[in-house]
């Protein structure tokens, strides 16, 4: 009876597995992305009685980024010790470094871990991301291009500020 | 006997006040939140995992991710796990992940989740946090291996197995998006939702080459049926899209079977019969049309989809049984066929697709060109074909003067120039089963 069974379910498994290859597929509704407008790094930690030095490189990927508010925030068991600060502009390969210090707080890490966050808030160049989409030779397809030039549009008309982050996970 | 009346009077509205609640909370969604810990080369990242952590490879053969899922309780857990203790704290994509987490749980979408085939009625949502690896100059496969999808998996209940859906929302469709990045990607849990609730199997190579689609490309039936399909409950969601998938239909483009597309004004482009109805913006503005136009027709269009729902749909098969089920309406349907075909299709073609019956016959008895212009292609799109694959394109002018986009160089002495490689779509990340025993298929849209 149980090697009846266990054939029935092996031979449903063969015919779902059958009509499943038949149909597998992936696919992916086509869609441009913006180029990138930031980048963001973590490039060493250093860890010394209880304090943890970071550096974070911040560099403008499109044309200049404008009024950059960097802000930290890390869990529970870190205390960020470098102040939120502001830099007016980053233009394009003038990369910019900033120096975090962190002390341990003897608290739990939470469930993510220890970790340590830099925001940063800033007002991309619309001029550069406009010159950038509206090149054919890298988007050609002039429907998808167009939808991407509506988007840049509407921030542009409201002058919205974008938000990138890092997050450094300690002891990877 | 105030209180008898009360109370038979209270037991009799229970069932109409509570019943559709229950149903809908038989239906749930697990949320769970990933994040990315670390990126480095595959054997690096294979080393030494931290408990809880899994390890994703990339896309590029080369690379790692380090991986951190946990589910999300409330949405003051997922913002502390995603870093911030405030809104303002998050970035865009971030703030996408909550709205998306909040649209989820709308109210509106408990009418769809009883439709949810299958006994399982749960679906998994798992919000992927890219926080620190946006720039896609330095990680350049981040869209590929993060790519929003809903993957769907047989798991065994009891003595039979049942359809399952996970779907992800990471935000690498969107990014750059800037303060519309949470629209955008609510946009696509709708969509990924959609296909949550059809049965369809796709055919095999059903998109092309390249794997990917456009909502005005024509791919293989059942395919453009369930993208279209899954386009409408997006719509249902988000009404102003229809325009998109309106102006889209300026042109059809065909992708031939070595990679690369041919694109054509609709209004001139070779197809015929059924085969619009392989172009997925049709089959959404049919759907969408049908439940605008009808009297309570999103209702009647949910309800025959879901009633006939199986691995074979197709739009005219979905058509034909919409006829059978609501005969009253065959003129209608018959008129939105029509219209969102841009009067392409024959006689024959039309009692093909919804069957050769007396109502049909008397609509085309009486038919007319529908009063519909495809929209106009641009002026220099008119009369030409628009060529363009991954590689190297050349461009140059024919004996007649007219611009000719090519793969191959022209004949010795035309002057042409280059254009370089397109730019990368978002393509299918590679599923991987996690674990064979109780994940042995997934097929993801």
């Amino acid at each position: 009876m149980i090697k009846q069974v266990a054939g029935l379910q092996l031979l449903m498994m063969l015919m779902i597995l059958t009509s499943l290859i038949h149909g597998r597929l992936h696919a992916n509704q086509f869609a441009y992305v913006f180029p990138p407008n930031i980048s963001l790094q973590i490039v060493d930690q250093i860890e010394e009685a209880g304090k943890i030095r970071l550096t974070a490189i911040i560099e403008s990927r499109l044309g200049t980024l404008e009024n950059l508010e960097i802000f930290f925030e890390s869990s529970k068991d870190l205390q960020i010790l470098s102040n939120a600060s502001v830099i007016k502009a980053v233009p394009q390969a003038s990369p910019r470094k900033v120096k975090i210090l962190a002390v341990k707080t003897g608290q739990q890490p939470d469930e993510m871990g220890s970790w340590l966050k830099m925001g940063v808030r800033f007002s991309p160049d619309y001029q550069a991301i406009k010159a950038a989409v509206n090149d054919k030779q890298i988007y050609p397809d002039d429907f998808e291009r167009q939808k991407l030039l509506k988007v840049v549009e509407k921030n542009l008309s409201e002058n919205a500020r974008y938000l990138e982050a890092v997050r450094h996970f300690v002891n990877r | 006997m105030f209180k008898r009346l009360l109370l038979l009077t209270l037991l009799a509205i229970f069932p109409v006040c509570f019943a559709p609640a229950a149903l809908a909370a038989e239906t749930t969604i697990v949320t769970s939140y990933t994040a990315i810990t670390a990126f480095g080369p595959a054997s690096n990242m294979q080393q030494n995992v931290p408990e809880g952590e899994k390890v994703v490879l990339s896309a590029d053969g080369q690379n790692a991710y380090r991986v951190k899922t946990i589910k999300v309780t409330d949405e003051t857990h997922l913002m502390r796990l995603m870093g911030a203790t405030t809104e303002n704290e998050l970035t865009d994509l971030q703030k996408g992940l909550l709205e998306t987490y909040r649209f989820a749980r709308q109210a509106e979408f408990d009418t769809l989740k009883p439709r949810i085939p299958g006994q399982t009625k749960t679906i998994d949502l798992n919000l992927v946090d890219i926080t620190g690896y946006t720039d896609t100059s330095r990680y350049t496969k981040i869209t590929d291996d993060f790519w929003p999808q809903n993957s769907r998996t047989y798991r065994r209940s009891g003595d039979s197995f049942s359809l399952h859906s996970e779907i992800r929302i990471s935000g690498t469709d969107c990014l750059g998006h800037g303060s519309n990045t949470a629209k955008s990607m609510k946009s696509t849990f709708a969509h990924e939702f959609g296909h949550a609730l059809d049965k369809t199997f796709t055919e095999t190579n059903a998109y092309g080459h390249d794997g990917a689609h456009y909502i005005n490309e024509k791919i293989e039936p059942k395919a453009s049926f369930a993208e279209g399909f899954a386009n409408f409950i997006k719509m249902l969601f988000f009404p102003e899209e229809e325009k998109e998938f309106r102006d889209s239909l300026k042109t059809v483009k065909i992708e031939r079977p070595q990679g690369g597309y041919d694109e054509y004004p609709i209004a001139s482009v070779q197809i015929n019969g059924e085969g619009f109805l392989d172009i997925e913006a049709i089959n959404a503005l049919i759907f969408t049309r049908l439940a605008a136009d009808l009297p309570d027709g999103e209702k009647l269009v949910l309800d025959s989809f879901e009633k006939h729902n199986q691995q074979e749909n197709r739009m005219s098969r979905f058509l034909q049984n919409f006829i059978k089920d609501y005969p009253q309406h065959t003129t209608v349907v018959a008129q939105t066929l029509d219209r969102e075909t841009f009067g392409r299709l024959s006689d024959a073609d039309i009692r093909l697709i919804l069957g050769n019956n007396t109502a049909i016959q008397a609509y085309l008895a009486t038919r007319s060109v529908p009063n519909v212009t495809p929209p106009a292609p641009q002026p220099e799109e008119k009369y030409q074909v628009i060529t363009h694959k991954n590689g190297t394109i050349y461009k140059w002018k024919d004996a007649q003067g007219n611009w000719q986009f090519t793969d191959q160089p022209p004949s010795a002495g035309v002057e042409y120039t280059t254009r370089g490689s397109t730019a990368t779509p978002g393509k299918a990340s590679p599923v991987k089963v996690e674990n064979p025993d109780t994940d042995p298929f997934i097929i993801g849209y």
